[in-house]
């Protein structure tokens, strides 16, 4: 369980996160969403206690991470790829850290086996492509066998066979009851195997949520209709208040404010005659971009409380 | 690769004990990385060939020159043929000091190669406290190095002297010898905590080489060129100056045996507790 209240980090003047709260439950996976620089890599920095919050607070476990005197076993972290001195060997790499708090060796070839690295173990990890340098840094996360387990874009420079395996793994740690918080710019990834989003732009929340809502949340909300009597269907819309756009071809609408069976029913009434009818799917990609975008502009505006316009008018380059 | 499995999960069964963290744990832990590195090999491979090689050189050296002065053609600026054999053992002893840096170097690396490849981040998620991450590197580096610095300080002080005549050598068991030999020793790994110290503050290897430069060779040989009185008395309080002021020395001792012990303990543990104090209190 990870719990993350009014969790604030400024840089300078820089604010990287900004009063974020958000809680990532045991036995589900969370996808940790949000543009290049949204405050991800930092907010998950602030709750190993890397980076000290400049007010909140983060909790795992119920405490603070520094205060777990056994910290390999409450959380697993893979944070940046490849975060490994080139000279030293994947076993010796993750046997320094095994021996910090008395994990026996063998677990260290038991997760170099799990992570497929078993055949270059004692190869120096300067040798080793981008892909293996995530798998050692999944490896350095699995140790201490974590009741949460915190993975920053862990399928950056994996092959397609390891996204897929990634993904399993993923589901596996989260049926196996634990917490499991990744972070991904990308919405399709998460889509396929979070059970949760926590969406973030420019270190604000923007959205807490399951993947089934946020769509519905963004949804557009238009129909499209394909009928051979289309202009005649597109006057008996307005005269409900519903808005028809013609569309691409001379039998094709696209309505927005009225749903898909009030627009059948409208035309049985009418005794219209439809081809097509069916609700345009907002695909998660533009769910996602419409709640980044929105974040954008709400900060740009200017109109936060917390930016005096003195400064923020010279600073800022509003379009 | 061709090594993936479709195996999820990271229970297993081999468990993971049931330990806390605690220092001889973390002591261990950095045992396991210093060791892994091959440089640290590398480093105290060449720390014992220039410690002993270098003296060696100087012994040799000297003795051409006594040799010179017995036949009467002293060589013009070439060693000093007229020293004492106290003297002589001691600037013996001083020329360790080109190896003494090569320590200071390990030192840095322990903490600023980590910063530099990143591995410090999967340190202090393993230690989340910090603090015994550093104090178990000194604690690892004082163990290691003061065996090793101790042979080489007494080969090279045995090496050099071998080629003097016997009217002019000085053996272990000889009043102030073994003082400077541990001294120097204790110079030795002085310098490595320093380097450590300076890597933890400086989280920079090319920063802390560079202060390791100034403070155990440019200092004690260059500042006293400057002639500015105050300088020159506080350029005797390095490391070097102060092992070279234990035991038989070249001529007047520049320090107290108080001062010089000061000196060295000083040099070890300042720039140390700073980098704890910034440790425990920096973003990593």
């Amino acid at each position: 369980m990870i719990e993350a209240r009014g969790l604030t980090k400024r840089y300078g003047a820089k604010t990287a996160v900004d009063d974020l709260s958000f809680t990532v439950r045991p036995g589900s996976v969370t996808g940790f969403l949000g543009p290049n620089g949204a405050g991800k890599s930092t907010t998950m920095r602030l709750l190993l206690g890397l980076d000290r919050p400049t007010s909140g607070q983060a909790l795992v476990g119920g405490k603070r991470y520094r205060d777990h005197r056994a910290p390999l076993r409450e959380v697993g972290a893979l944070l940046e790829a490849r975060a490994v001195h080139p000279g030293r060997s994947a076993r010796a790499h993750l046997l320094s850290l095994a021996r910090t708090e008395g994990v026996p060796a063998r677990r260290v070839d038991e997760v170099l086996d799990l992570v497929g690295l078993t055949a270059v173990a004692r190869k120096r990890v300067g040798s080793f492509s981008l892909g293996m340098g995530q798998r050692l840094g999944i490896a350095t996360a699995l140790l201490g066998d974590p009741a949460v387990v915190m993975l920053d874009e862990p399928v950056n420079g994996l092959d397609p066979d390891g996204v897929l395996w990634i993904r399993g793994l993923l589901r596996g740690l989260a049926a196996e009851g634990r917490a499991v918080l990744v972070s991904s710019h990308l919405m399709s990834e998460m889509a396929l195997t979070a059970d949760h989003l926590v969406v973030v732009g420019r270190g604000r929340l923007l959205a807490d949520t399951t993947v089934e809502e946020l769509v519905a949340r963004t949804r557009g909300g238009s129909v499209v209709v394909r009928s051979p009597q289309a202009q005649r269907l597109a006057v008996m819309l307005a005269g409900v208040g519903a808005v028809a756009r013609p569309g691409d071809a001379p039998d094709l609408l696209e309505v927005r404010g009225a749903e898909a069976p009030r627009i059948g029913e409208l035309a049985a009434r009418h005794g219209l005659v439809l081809h097509e009818l069916h609700a345009q799917q907002t695909s998660l990609e533009d769910a996602y971009m419409t709640l980044t975008r929105d974040s954008r502009e709400y900060l740009t505006d200017g109109d936060s409380p917390a930016q005096p316009d003195l400064d923020a008018a010279p600073a800022g380059a509003p379009r | 690769m061709s090594t993936t499995r479709p195996s999820t999960s990271p229970a297993g069964t081999a468990g993971t004990g049931s330990g806390r963290v605690g220092l001889a744990r973390v002591v261990r832990s950095e045992w396991t990385k210093l060791a892994s590195l091959r440089s640290t090999w590398m480093l105290l491979l060449v720390f014992v060939l220039l410690g002993v090689g270098v003296a060696t050189l100087a012994g040799w050296g000297s003795a051409q020159a006594i040799e010179a002065t017995e036949a009467g053609t002293p060589p013009a600026g070439g060693p000093p043929g007229g020293l004492g054999r106290e003297a002589l053992a001691a600037s013996i002893l001083s020329t360790t000091s080109l190896a003494t840096l090569l320590l200071g170097v390990l030192g840095a690396l322990a903490v600023s190669g980590e910063y530099a490849t990143g591995t410090m981040t999967a340190t202090l998620t393993a230690v989340p406290r910090r603090w015994p991450v550093l104090v178990a590197k000194a604690v690892l580096l004082a163990l290691v190095l003061a065996p090793v610095a101790l042979v080489v300080s007494g080969l090279a002080l045995l090496a050099g002297e071998s080629f003097l005549p016997e009217s002019a050598s000085l053996g272990l068991q000889d009043d102030g010898v073994l003082a400077a030999v541990v001294a120097h020793a204790a110079a030795m790994v002085v310098t490595a905590l320093l380097g450590l110290g300076l890597g933890a503050l400086l989280r920079s290897t090319a920063g802390s080489i560079t202060v390791l430069v100034v403070v155990v060779f440019l200092a004690p040989g260059l500042v006293p060129l400057f002639g500015v009185d105050w300088l020159t008395t506080a350029s005797q309080y390095v490391p070097a100056t102060a092992a070279g002021s234990l035991g038989v020395t070249t001529g007047e001792p520049a320090l107290t045996t108080t001062e010089a012990v000061l000196t060295l303990v000083g040099w070890a543990l300042v720039p140390l507790l700073a980098g704890l104090v910034l440790l425990q209190r920096r973003d990593a």
